[in-house]
């Protein structure tokens, strides 16, 4: 019971500490001063969900990070301006977070 | 050999339908641009393809003294290469077009052989189809479209044609290790050396190669890596080693940290990763600089979407394939898009780290233009893959309907290739509608160039009106917007615009203060001509000087008529020469004996005329620099004229008040005392790391007044020891936010609005501490603002009527203790104010004193004062002066439409009436116009239905863009929920440089309410359907009035001034070898000065022989003459000296020269070797 504490706990502290260092990488936003913690959320549930559900096939990553890009196009179109930069911000940012998992899963 | 030919031939002949496609689309491309027979010029480059041969005489000296007064321009050497070859291409008689036709042609085709032999040898697939797809996006991707070509930045065009070629042969040298690569590889270094005019591009080309060596055996190829490097640095040396010792302090003092902060983090704003991904820039494509039609189309902004769309299925192909030698572009694709989207999300915060800790990233901090080719140079890998995977994954859809899947694929490359690019297969890629990059030099500049060139006379030319930025626009036939082009178009030297350093620029706005003077001074222009050695004064009629607001042209020519020693020579249409009699000419080196030292603040190089007026012709000056002024305090005979080394102009009320300052600091929720409170100081960390790097002293002042909030709660609770640590936290926290403050006020970033806050929240921080009764607190917060410049180092009295409100302050750094005059620049007239300033009462250092005034030439003299050496303050209060409106009843108030003037004729009322259709208005000149001053316009109005007065001050230097006057004042004061029946209105007006009348009016125009009802912008446009919702207006104005503040400035004179300042001035034989050499003979009688009317540098260094015996004069000996040139004080023995004076820069050029032909040999004499023996590995 208690080990199962212990690692529930040091999944959570581990996950706190990538909220941190997505935040930590965000802090530069101009736009809008709530996103950057929004957006290290979003990767952070993101890396944990990979984590935990690794079946999750590879093109469905993809096609979310297609979502994004075709929302930002069309937030653009309607003059949505910051919309569209967090869309498309979102979607780069998942693409990185994809690659470098894959990268990580494959060393 | 007939082996390799052939085998040379037959790897052609494979190649030959994309080689041809390539050079198809080249030659259709370059007739398209070059229609019109016209050469492109204009932007940051000007005319480099004008005239190649003038050009590569001018950028083999590191001093450019074409652009007079002179400027070393180190990183111009490495367009060496580039002018020499166009200067041979001019030489066989080919025509500036013909120059650039070819110039650009080759890049163009570079551009696509380059990627299509790169994507052919990198990756495995060996597929023609992929490479030519890869060299055709890299050739027309919005990326390449809008940042290379249509910027015209021509170290660009040479970047993107580079960057895939040398890849490539590096890439061949690494697989075949042979010495031809090696070879090919050193020539397109020295050939391409032109693009590392922009420094950051001398890491880009690295970059793919590096990544390449890393991912692909990089221990393996670490040998040839190195040796690659080495050999590159050894055929560089030549200009590398002059650049890097001169370029430095230049840059210094050109770009600091957190200007480079601000530009970056503007343009991240400017270019968000929505717009980085598809490499397009929103400014130029559909923001405020837009040059042709047609991207703001939801079609276009589909299509520019596809790019990422389609990389994006490149990356997924490519890692569900396990292409592996396709995972370093993914990796390069990564690194570019995250650095060329600078701080913007996601993952921005790094890249601002770093550059706030780096002053060499500056070079970065535009880092979507430096770094951005290396998108679509990545992408040019993955976007093929993308499209065979979507080609693919049609045919395997519509197995038995392939053609739909070509069909598909066809329209996508047509969409993307042809119709996004589409300004550039229409040759509409350069300039814009509203500003042509097409440029014609009329011939009359040629014969005009050929006059001056034909009479053989030493000096320089003057070009007016003077340019005070770098940019100008002339109205020749095809316009022309871009850098000054004069010093390109007249072989001699031309003074013709400013350098963008601070010290030089100061002294040359002189230029433009003595021809805007409203009372011209003879001798203060032929003391201007003389400082900057002119001979020839060029009046350009060209010029559109309201565009970039410059002196009149008309108003030049009217001085220049009645100037006797001017002489007008000849006129070539638009250009009028004028010629300086041979008795007022000054030559570029002479020797006098200068007894004048001018000492202060930049400022005063631009009013020294006016502060040595009552001096004969001519004055020069001294300036100590580099902190050498020891060596003239032992001198006894020497004028100091002192102006301030900082103003401040103290609020015309208090900011805060004692009984709202507490409450208005922020509230604290939890005290010190409290359990809580660790979690407020963690929230305040988060705060401040989240917090943009440009709102970082906000937020450090914003917690350091919550520090003295609940300071004074816990004085009032009696815990006066805690109260003392949150005080003295609050210290260490304003020392912080003060800390950055001045690094963004060194940076020129503090702009009046900012101050204006800072110094509210700073006065609400000082009550509350006064009222704590911190002395040590309040001690260091004056010391720090009075450095800062916030406020004055002495407190400001309240005696004899001073007020501590509405005061100018003065700071001097008095450098000798004599006696000095208080002046007063008397700017317009001591007239236009009550009593005619007879008396003025001032604050000097801590006494109150009432001084009487003398008029004296141009001042108003108050008097001497003994001073001692250190820093001193002069503070007087401003004064309104009379109204400068017209007399009521005066023929000069101008009424239109439907005004009426009721009441008395003491205090008149004008009622303004508008109909539906027509306008009122009332307006009048200002009495006594004077640019160089402050006004202030009142007035009281009272809108009694629809809308109110609009006041608008109109200049004569105002601008019209299609049809639309600009004013620099223009507001609308209208009806309000609150204040009803009469109210005031009140504005500063600060006039434009250029600007010689104004006039105040004030309109009424109908009320309209169209868009309330409608809510439909473009029917609300139509002037039909818009006009129909305008309703009458009624308002009335009264006691109106314009009155001048007095600010001038005060500047200190010592008052030994009987003798002159200048004596017994003496011509010396002294030729100029070069632009940086010099030498002659010097005979000297006794102690003197050396005066070299060239830009200050502290690499200028004069050497003197004697008896054979050779020395250079020491640094502490070099002077500022004249704010801007070179004085050596000599005091020397008499006799006969052989004199050089040389700028030591261009002798390390030379040594480059000789460093890199020798290592470049030894390093091809290492790599044959090394290169032989890993082959027989």
């Amino acid at each position: 019971m208690i080990k199962k504490i212990l690692k529930y706990i040091k999944s959570i502290a581990l996950l706190l500490f990538v909220f941190a260092f997505f935040w930590f990488l965000n802090s530069g936003f101009l736009t809008n001063p709530l996103w950057p913690v929004i957006q290290a959320g979003l990767f952070t549930v993101l890396i944990f969900i990979i984590y935990k559900y690794p079946k999750i096939k590879l093109f469905f990553w993809f096609l979310t990070v297609g979502i994004f890009y075709i929302s930002s196009s069309i937030l653009e179109i309607f003059q949505l301006r910051d919309m569209a930069v967090m869309a498309a911000s979102t979607g780069f940012g998942t693409l990185v977070v994809i690659i470098l998992f894959q990268i990580l899963k494959k060393d | 050999m007939l082996k390799k030919v052939n085998s040379l031939l037959s790897k052609a002949r494979y190649h030959i339908w994309p080689l041809s496609i390539f050079l198809a689309i080249t030659v259709i491309m370059i007739l398209s641009w070059f229609r019109t027979g016209i050469l492109y010029g204009g932007g940051d480059v000007g005319l480099p393809t004008y005239n190649p041969i003038r050009l590569s005489s001018i950028v083999k000296d590191i001093w450019w003294d074409v652009h007079a007064p002179g400027f070393p321009y180190p990183s111009a050497l490495t367009s060496i290469p580039l002018y020499s070859t166009l200067a041979i291409l001019q030489t066989v008689g080919m025509s500036p077009v013909a120059i650039q036709a070819i110039l650009f042609s080759t890049l163009l085709f570079l551009t696509g052989l380059g990627m299509y032999l790169l994507f052919f040898e990198a990756t495995s697939s060996k597929s023609r189809v992929l490479s030519f797809i890869a060299a055709l996006f890299y050739m027309l991707n919005p990326y390449m479209e809008v940042q290379i070509w249509h910027r015209f930045v021509h170290t660009s065009f040479f970047l993107a044609a580079m960057m895939p070629l040398i890849t490539y042969v590096y890439i061949k040298l690494i697989k075949s290790k042979r010495l031809f690569w090696y070879l090919v590889f050193l020539f397109i270094s020295f050939a391409f050396s032109y693009i590392y005019g922009s420094l950051s591009f001398m890491v880009i080309i690295w970059i793919p190669i590096l990544t390449y060596s890393i991912w692909n055996n990089f221990f393996r190829n670490l040998k040839i890596l190195i040796l690659v490097f080495v050999s590159w640095l050894a055929i560089n040396i030549w200009w590398l080693y002059p650049f890097w010792t001169t370029g430095p302090t230049l840059f210094a003092q050109i770009h600091s940290i957190y200007a480079s902060i601000a530009t970056l983090l503007s343009l991240s704003n400017q270019n968000p990763i929505s717009v980085v991904l598809r490499g397009i820039n929103s400014f130029y494509t559909f923001g405020e600089n837009i040059w042709v039609g047609g991207y703001g189309h939801f079609l276009m902004q589909l299509i520019s979407w596809s790019i990422p769309l389609v990389t994006l299925i490149g990356i997924y192909s490519i890692i569900v394939s396990k292409k592996r030698h396709f995972y370093v572009w993914i990796f390069l694709f990564l690194l570019a898009i995250f650095v060329s989207k600078g701080t913007a999300a996601p993952f921005g915060h790094p890249f601002l780290l770093a550059f706030s800790k780096s002053f060499l990233l500056g070079a970065f901090r535009n880092p979507f233009e430096k770094f951005g080719i290396l998108i679509p140079f990545a992408s040019a890998f993955i976007f093929p893959i993308g499209i065979e995977k979507i080609c693919f994954f049609l045919k395997s859809k519509f197995s038995g309907k392939r053609i739909l899947a070509y069909v598909f694929i066809s329209t996508l490359l047509v969409l993307e290739f042809i119709i996004y690019p589409w300004p550039m297969w229409l040759g509409e890629i350069f300039g814009s509608k509203s500003q042509s990059a097409l440029v014609e030099v009329p011939e009359d500049y040629i014969r005009a160039n050929a006059w001056i060139k034909d009479e053989n006379k030493s000096g320089r030319i003057l070009h007016l009106p003077f340019v005070t930025g770098d940019a100008v626009t002339y109205s020749w036939e095809k316009g022309y917007n871009g850098i000054e082009p004069s010093s390109l178009l007249f072989s001699t030297p031309s003074v013709s615009n400013g350098f963008g350093l601070e010290q030089v620029d100061h002294s040359l706005a002189s230029i433009n203060i003595i021809f805007t003077s409203n009372s011209f001074d003879q001798k203060s222009l032929a003391n201007v001509f003389s400082n900057l050695n002119i001979r020839y004064i060029v009046l350009h009629k060209d010029i559109d000087w309201k565009a970039r607001v410059l002196v009149n042209p008309d108003a030049i020519e009217k001085v220049l008529f009645q100037i006797s020693f001017i002489q007008k020579k000849v006129t070539f249409g638009d250009l009028v020469i004028y010629e300086i009699d041979d008795s007022f000419f000054t030559p570029k080196v002479f020797t006098a004996e200068v007894y004048n030292v001018l000492t202060g603040g930049s400022i005063g190089f631009s009013i020294w005329p006016e502060i040595y007026e009552n001096e004969s012709w001519p004055v020069f000056f001294a300036t100590p620099v580099n902190d050498n002024q020891d060596e003239l305090s032992a001198q006894s005979n020497l004028n100091y004229s002192i102006t301030s080394t900082h103003t401040i102009l103290t609020p015309s009320s208090p900011l805060a008040y004692k009984e709202n300052a507490l409450a208005e600091l922020p509230r604290p929720r939890f005290l010190p005392d409290s359990l809580f409170y660790s979690l407020i100081l963690i929230k305040e960390q988060v705060q401040l790391v989240s917090s943009p790097a440009m709102n970082k002293h906000f937020v450090e002042l914003d917690h350091a007044g919550k520090r003295l909030s609940e300071a004074h709660r816990l004085t009032e609770k009696g815990n006066i020891k805690l109260a003392n640590r949150m005080i003295a936290n609050y210290s260490k926290r304003f020392d912080k936010a003060v800390e950055i403050i001045n690094q963004r006020q060194v940076g020129g970033l503090v702009d009046k609005t900012e101050k204006l806050i800072l110094k509210t929240m700073l006065a609400r921080h000082e009550i509350v501490l006064k009222d704590l009764n911190n002395l040590s607190a309040l001690e260091n917060m004056k010391i720090k603002l009075s450095d800062l410049g916030f406020v004055p180092f002495y407190e400001l009295k309240e005696d004899i009527g001073m007020s501590k409100y509405g005061r100018k302050v003065f700071r001097f750094d008095v450098q000798k203790d004599v006696e000095y005059e208080i002046l007063l620049k008397n700017s317009p007239s001591d007239s236009q104010y009550q009593g005619g300033l007879k008396t003025l009462v001032f604050q000097i250092d801590n006494e109150v004193k009432v001084l009487s005034a003398n008029l004296k030439m141009g001042f108003l003299s108050f008097g001497t004062i003994k001073l001692d050496k250190g820093l001193h303050e002069i503070s007087y209060n401003m004064v309104d002066s009379v109204n400068l409106s017209p007399e009521i009843g005066s023929q000069e108030w101008q009424l239109t439409g439907s005004v009426k003037q009721i009441g008395d004729a003491t205090q008149p009322v004008f009622d303004f009436h508008t109909s539906k259709t027509d306008s009122s208005s009332l307006s009048f000149n200002i009495k006594d116009f004077d640019k160089n001053s402050i006004y202030r316009v009142d007035f009281d109005y009272w809108i009694k239905k629809g809308r109110g007065p609009i006041l608008q001050v109109m200049q004569d230097s105002d601008w019209d863009v299609n049809g639309r006057r600009y004013m620099s004042i223009d507001k609308i004061y209208d009806k309000d929920n609150y204040s009803f029946y009469w109210n005031s209105g009140s504005i500063f007006f600060e006039p434009r440089l250029n600007t010689t009348e104004a006039v105040v009016k004030i309109n009424g125009e109908p009320w309209n309410n169209c868009l309330a009802i409608l809510g439909d912008k473009v029917a609300c446009k139509i002037k039909e359907i818009g006009e129909d919702y305008n309703r009458e207006s009624d308002f009335a104005i009264r006691n109106i009035s314009v009155k001048r503040l007095l600010v001038n400035d005060v500047f200190l004179r010592s008052i030994d001034i009987a003798k002159d300042g200048v004596r017994n001035r003496q011509k010396i034989d002294i030729n100029q070898i070069s632009p940086s050499y010099y030498e002659g003979r010097l005979l000297l009688n006794g102690p003197t000065s050396l005066v070299f009317l060239t830009t200050f540098h502290p690499e200028w260094k004069v050497s003197l022989t004697k008896d054979g015996v050779s020395y250079v004069l020491p640094e502490k000996r070099h002077f500022l003459a004249n704010g801007y040139g070179n004085l050596w004080y000599l005091n020397e023995d008499p006799g006969e000296y052989l004199i050089k004076i040389e700028f030591i820069p261009q002798k390390r050029f030379y040594k480059g020269i000789t460093f890199s032909a020798v290592a470049t040999i030894s390093s091809v004499v290492v790599g044959i070797f090394f290169l032989r023996k890993k082959r027989n590995d």
